[in-house]
């Protein structure tokens, strides 16, 4: 390979408009200085055209504001992970006052006791720092519950692999740590990655609709959750048990597609971009797959496909104008 | 108050001071004002002439073909030149400084100067 086209093919780092506009130009440069500092100089000189083309190409792309668009998809994620996160501490309370029709596995004082309940607890004040625009709380909160969720992973792991002495200083005799475990781990850890920092949490914040309809969608998936833990104690009151409503009103399908409408609400209206678009989809697909052989898991797969697919079909028609 | 210039920027304009250059030159330049110390990318030079030229410190004074491709002269501009006198004499301030402190700290190696 000639050192033009090597030059021509590493000068492809930057966009097609930038090079239109310089590449002649950075190419003679480049073979001279090559010329000049000899053959040694082409790798640190191909990591900056490579770096460099990067960040222009960001620069110049509309639907690559990645600070912005990142931080949105971060806080969408923190809601889902939130509502998740409420609808499974109603349950515990719900189990804890015997209101539920569940055995009562894990109690203590009739209080029942899931060793995942901190990071649930941290999610939602994650969110509610988030609403409340304490931003830099809001992160601390987000990586608090990424670190006592990888501590309950790490516990489980090292329990299934005998390695009791890390166990015993950890809650794993409550959970064993399945591929459904391991993947919220997962998601987790994206959003907290994807929150960051205070200042991309409150980009995230301020891009959110606020409008009529964002209100409705957050009374909706309140009232869910609400909903979900009236209903035992309803039925219970009338002597019969419908746990399978309470339970699709609390952490089912009902508040799923709740918070998908708004997830699809947020990034409809924001400036996001591909890169945020990717990441929520890797990160609502990694649950799912890992239970591919549950129906729910299948149907799951496909809202969250769809909700990507029609999230990515309007970027696209809006920048085609 | 202006927010101090990083020093392959200084370099670039004060490369630029001298007379308008054209890019390899003002690599070879750059190089040659810091006494090899400072060995700019092509890249790194290329962003920090985005930059320069975004903010007003650096004009293209001409374009010519040479070889078959363009060739882009450029030129500090007014502000450009402003830019580096501030940077100068904050620089000269704090040297100043420096020595004097050394002279109160060692008046025989300060003072010698």
């Amino acid at each position: 390979m000639s050192a033009e086209s090597r030059y021509r093919f590493l000068l492809r780092a930057y966009p097609r408009s930038y090079r239109a506009v310089r590449g002649d130009e950075m190419l003679d440069v480049l073979l001279a200085a090559e010329e000049q500092r000899g053959r040694w100089s082409l790798l640190p000189e191909a990591a900056t055209l490579v770096g460099h083309g990067l960040v222009a190409r960001v620069r110049q792309s509309p639907g690559l504001r990645v600070p912005a668009s990142v931080g949105v998809a971060g806080v969408a994620l923190a809601l889902l992970l939130a509502v998740l996160g409420a609808a499974q501490l109603s349950q515990m309370g719900l189990r804890g006052l015997g209101l539920d029709g569940y055995p009562h596995a894990w109690q203590v004082w009739r209080v029942w006791v899931d060793p995942r309940w901190p990071v649930q607890v941290a999610w939602v004040a994650t969110a509610g720092a988030l609403v409340l625009r304490r931003y830099r709380l809001g992160v601390l909160l987000a990586w608090t519950a990424v670190l006592l969720h990888g501590w309950l992973v790490l516990a489980g792991i090292a329990t299934g692999w005998s390695l009791w002495w890390v166990g015993a200083v950890g809650p794993a005799w409550f959970i064993s740590v399945n591929a459904t475990q391991a993947s919220w781990f997962v998601l987790t850890v994206t959003a907290a990655l994807l929150l960051g920092g205070p200042a991309r949490a409150r980009r995230g914040v301020e891009a959110f609709p606020v409008g009529r309809w964002a209100h409705v969608l957050v009374a909706g998936l309140v009232g869910c959750v609400l909903a979900g833990v009236a209903a035992p104690v309803v039925f219970r009151l009338g002597d019969s048990m419908d746990v399978r409503l309470a339970e699709n009103l609390r952490g089912g399908f009902v508040p799923l597609l709740l918070a998908s409408v708004a997830v699809v609400a947020l990034l409809r209206r924001s400036p996001y971009g591909r890169g945020a678009v990717a990441l929520l989809a890797v990160a609502g697909l990694v649950p799912v797959l890992a239970r591919w052989s549950d129906p729910a898991a299948v149907v799951l797969a496909g809202g969250t496909l769809f909700v990507v697919g029609y999230v990515a079909g309007a970027q696209r028609s809006r920048r085609l104008g | 108050m202006s927010k101090p210039l990083q020093e392959p920027t200084f370099l670039i304009l004060t490369a630029l001071l001298e007379q308008s250059q054209h890019g390899y030159a003002l690599l070879a330049d750059v190089e040659r004002l810091s006494q090899g110390r400072v060995s700019l990318r092509v890249g790194t030079l290329y962003a920090a002439l985005d930059r320069l030229t975004g903010e007003g410190l650096v004009a293209v004074e001409s374009e010519e073909v040479v070889r078959g491709r363009l060739r882009r002269t450029y030129c500090l501009t007014g502000a450009g030149a402003d830019a580096v006198a501030v940077e100068a004499d904050r620089m000269a301030d704090l040297a100043r400084t420096a020595r004097t402190r050394l002279r109160r700290l060692r008046p025989a190696v300060g003072g010698a100067r």
